[in-house]
């Protein structure tokens, strides 16, 4: 699973946001925390909403539908049995990887 | 009629007959008018007398007229002088001296004469009775030297009297041939209480006392009772009942009963010839109260000027009593043992302090109040009105403070609110906004109040909540901070975003606060910044929740929802047209007609939401926002045969003038034509309520999770003084509400008084103020959609980003 999917440029995804693309079929949400990037799989596994349009603190995401906070960096969702997918970044010459 | 002008003749000159006067002049009608007094003063309030005898209060101050009143108004006032007989028929009265005065109009208010019981020795010297002020002053004259009084009758008359007696310094008993005291207003229970209150100042009461002789040679020297017991007395007051006085209207030959029979406008049977006061009886009942009083001189002079517009329809009898220390009301039927009644008591013996409210179904219909009668209007309201009370039943003994949460609203200015220093309202709220106070221990250092027994701390506590509104802090709480992610206050929080120059929410969050911030200050300061700094705060998107990113209001399933503008709900074939246009085109889920006059587009993608607002060229309705919402308007006068006001076009440039301003949180409001209130202005942030002489504005209102009635702001004549005030209530919400607290929670926590003292003085530099930053704010608003569609403020923020060899 060496493959790795160029997302586009970093400017594409302004600071404190996230946006979110389709790779093979799968919603993936991409976040800037502050120049640093992290994917997550973009529905919430509460109830479905769509993390990408959440408000970050640090490196959790709030999800708009119902304010459960997601850990961008192990998924795990707080206060909640329920974990989320996380997926690898890079980013190389100003382009954003995702590992799938 | 004589010329151009009627006589009126107006036998008393009490209350009752300088009330029926002072109702006549004030219609300007021509009338001469003359009065007969038959003591010799100018006309005093009876109910005073008391005062007189217990030598507090001189005549001068009991007058309810002085002379020069009488002679501005040309009113012949002829005193000492009582009326011996009546023509209803020739229309003329005739004096003790012998002369006859003619009337087109006559008022009798004779009012009633003390009941002096037919005892053997009840001619003795030293026995009185208490009715007028020659009463009074022998009284005071014949007590100079002697030492024991007594009195009979244990009515509200009679423990005034042996009260006053006491306060002259004499040994009072009361003697009463009931069972309880003031058996016309009290219950068992209260009885006993104003017994023993009566006793703790030193006056002896002996109830079942049925007087049979007066014993004495020449002067009283004491009473023998029906039980074998009797007593020394050197003077005695009889105080046993009262009777109407209606001789001259019987030898008149009208029509009497107990009193003089008159109908709803106070006329007797006889044309022209009208009763008011104790002497007149109205639907079966007499009155030796002073209520009734102000509606039957209302009614009388009414239909004496010929208008005939005002009925007296009967009072509910109600009597205060408040004699050095006993505060007492009693009001309607406050027995409550008629069938099916029921009685809600709190009584504690210890505080001599005493409730007792009288139901018959879901209606109050009397009452007994005892030490403390902050509650009587209210209660009196409640019996008049016949309101239905089953949904506060459970809270109606610890009365309407209990809901409107102040006691202080209730306090006249010249009340003492700590009695231990004797320091008015007036005194303390005036010490609390000229030093700017905000404790009960400053309000003590400046005025004293509430340095010895401390019982009046919770009422300063309210006083401090009323006059410093959302600036009062409770004892023992802090002040509390913006949020968990700061130490600071709001307050102190917009001050050094000043200091600072800080712009953007990460700055703030850096500088200030923890640096990451939560879901509350995030928006709250994206909020705070916008207004403080009225669009040159730069604009950080993230900070915001996504509704705000993308002006649409996310749905359940990550779609949007689009409503645009339509101003006061009103629209167009052209318009309908386009949005089903655009609604077919973008094949949209569901179409819907919203609560607040508009069209919702339910179900669209984030991609889409720039190409529907291209295609709509409508302006945003700012549905997703903490902003404020559309105004909703009824037809008014514009169709509606109730209107009275053009509801539709107040409603359509407030919007406008509005249009596009965030606020703490949203605000809804309507116009209605009319108190029909089509619009449901009553129940909207802001809501606007035509009145046949202009509007109404209410604020706080709520039909949401909450369901609140607004509060009345104020009541205004013109079109420009109503958009001006509604300007100033939405600025100073904008500035002094906390971010996501609704206009309802907001009014409750400043408190409506406070609002009105900042926004209704027109001269004021801080309305001024406000204005001038609404109009900057409102400079700076744009329409999101057009901006969004003309020059993104991001190039990706409703796209979904490409991927590349994926």
């Amino acid at each position: 699973m060496d493959e790795m999917v160029n997302v586009g440029k970093c400017q594409n995804i302004p600071n404190g946001e996230g946006r979110k693309c389709t790779v093979k079929g799968e919603e993936i949400g991409i976040f800037n925390t502050g120049g640093e990037f992290f994917a997550v799989a973009n529905r919430c596994p509460h109830e479905g909403g769509p993390l990408s349009d959440g408000i970050l603190l640090g490196n959790e995401v709030v999800c708009p539908i119902h304010s459960r906070k997601i850990d961008l960096k192990t998924g795990r969702v707080a206060k909640e049995d329920l974990e989320n997918k996380t997926f690898e970044v890079s980013v190389k010459n100003d382009e954003i990887f995702i590992h799938p | 009629m004589s010329g151009n002008f009627q006589r009126l003749v107006v036998i008393g000159n009490g209350i009752a007959g300088t009330g029926v006067i002072e109702n006549v002049l004030a219609q300007n009608k021509p009338f001469k008018i003359t009065v007969f007094g038959a003591e010799p003063y100018v006309g005093y309030n009876r109910i005073l007398l008391s005062d007189i005898l217990s030598g507090s209060k001189e005549l001068r101050n009991t007058l309810i007229k002085d002379g020069e009143w009488y002679f501005e108004n040309k009113i012949r006032l002829l005193l000492d002088n009582k009326i011996t007989a009546i023509d209803p028929v020739l229309k003329t009265v005739r004096d003790a001296d012998g002369n006859v005065t003619p009337f087109d109009k006559l008022v009798i208010a004779t009012g009633s004469n003390p009941t002096v019981p037919d005892l053997p020795g009840v001619d003795k010297r030293g026995i009185f009775t208490f009715r007028n002020m020659m009463d009074a002053d022998e009284i005071i004259t014949f007590s100079k030297g002697r030492h024991t009084a007594a009195v009979i009758g244990g009515g509200l008359l009679g423990i005034e009297a042996g009260i006053s007696l006491a306060n002259r310094g004499l040994h009072v008993t009361i003697f009463h041939h009931g069972d309880r005291l003031m058996g016309q207003q009290l219950d068992d229970e209260a009885g006993l209480i104003l017994k023993k209150e009566l006793e703790r100042k030193g006056i002896g009461v002996n109830l079942g006392h049925s007087a049979v002789e007066i014993i004495g040679n020449g002067s009283v020297e004491g009473i023998a009772f029906s039980n074998g017991k009797a007593y020394q007395a050197d003077l005695v007051v009889m105080s046993t009942g009262i009777t109407p006085n209606v001789d001259l209207a019987k030898r008149a030959g009208l029509l009497v009963a107990r009193g003089i029979i008159v109908n709803d406008f106070m006329e007797t049977d006889h044309p022209d010839v009208y009763a008011i006061g104790e002497c007149a009886e109205h639907r079966g009942k007499t009155y030796g109260i002073i209520a009734p009083i102000r509606d039957q001189a209302k009614a009388a002079a009414r239909a004496i000027t010929g208008l005939n517009d005002f009925k007296y329809e009967g009072t509910v009898p109600a009597t205060t009593l408040k004699v050095a220390g006993i505060d007492l009301v009693s009001i309607g039927e406050f027995l409550g043992n008629s069938p099916g009644s029921e009685s809600l008591v709190y009584s504690d013996r210890g505080t001599s302090k005493y409730k007792k409210v009288v139901l018959q179904g879901n209606r109050v219909v009397g009452a007994i109040l005892m030490g403390g009668s902050a509650d009587h209007h209210w209660l009196q309201q409640l019996v008049k009105n016949k309101t239905d009370v089953t949904l506060f039943r459970d809270s109606l003994l610890f009365g309407e403070t209990q809901d409107k949460g102040s006691r202080v609203a209730v306090l006249n200015d010249d009340d003492v609110v700590c009695g231990c220093m004797g320091v008015t309202k007036k005194t303390v709220v005036g010490a609390i906004q000229e030093h700017g106070l905000t404790s009960r221990e400053e309000i003590g250092e400046k005025t004293k109040a509430c340095t010895s027994c401390k019982s009046c701390g919770p009422l300063l506590d309210q006083m401090l909540q009323e006059v410093l509104g959302g600036d009062y802090v409770p004892v023992g709480e802090k002040p509390k901070s913006f949020c968990a992610c700061f130490t600071c206050t709001k307050k102190e929080l917009v001050a050094q975003i000043r200091t600072y120059n800080l712009k953007a929410v990460s700055e703030v969050l850096a500088k200030l606060g923890n640096g990451r911030g939560c879901t509350y200050c995030k928006p709250a300061l994206s909020y705070l910044l916008s207004e403080i700094w009225a669009g040159n705060q730069r604009e950080e998107r993230g900070a915001k929740f996504i509704n705000d990113r993308v002006h649409a209001n996310i749905q359940k399933d990550g779609t949007f929802s689009v409503v645009p503008r339509i101003y006061g709900g009103i629209t167009s074939p052209n318009e309908l047209r386009k949005i089903a246009d655009v609604a077919d085109k973008f094949r949209v889920p569901m179409v819907k007609i919203t609560g607040g006059q508009r069209i919702d587009l339910l179900g669209v993608s984030k991609e889409k939401l720039p190409l529907i607002w291209a295609e709509l060229g409508m302006p945003s309705g700012h549905a997703y926002a903490k902003a404020t919402r559309t105004v909703k308007t009824c037809v008014g006068s514009t169709f509606c045969r109730f209107g009275v006001q053009d509801s539709v076009s107040f409603g359509i440039e407030m919007e406008k003038l509005f249009e596009g301003l965030h606020t703490p949180h949203k605000l809804k409001m309507a116009v209605s034509g009319c108190p029909r209130n089509c619009a449901e202005s009553y129940v909207k942030d802001i809501g606007i309520v035509a009145i046949q002489s202009g509007w109404e504005i209410y604020v706080g209102g709520a039909a949401g999770m909450s369901v609140r009635k607004g509060d009345l702001l104020a009541t205004c004549k013109t079109n420009d003084e109503t958009m001006r005030i509604a300007t100033l209530f939405l600025q100073y919400y904008r500035e002094q509400g906390n971010y996501l607290e609704r206009t309802y929670d907001f009014v409750l926590r400043v408190g409506i008084e406070k609002i009105k003292r900042e926004l209704l003085d027109s001269e004021s530099e801080k309305t001024a103020v406000l204005l001038e930053h609404f109009k900057l704010a409102k400079l700076a608003v744009t329409d999101p959609w057009k901006s969004e569609v003309e020059k993104p403020f991001h190039a990706t923020q409703f796209m979904e980003l490409a991927v590349t060899n994926g």
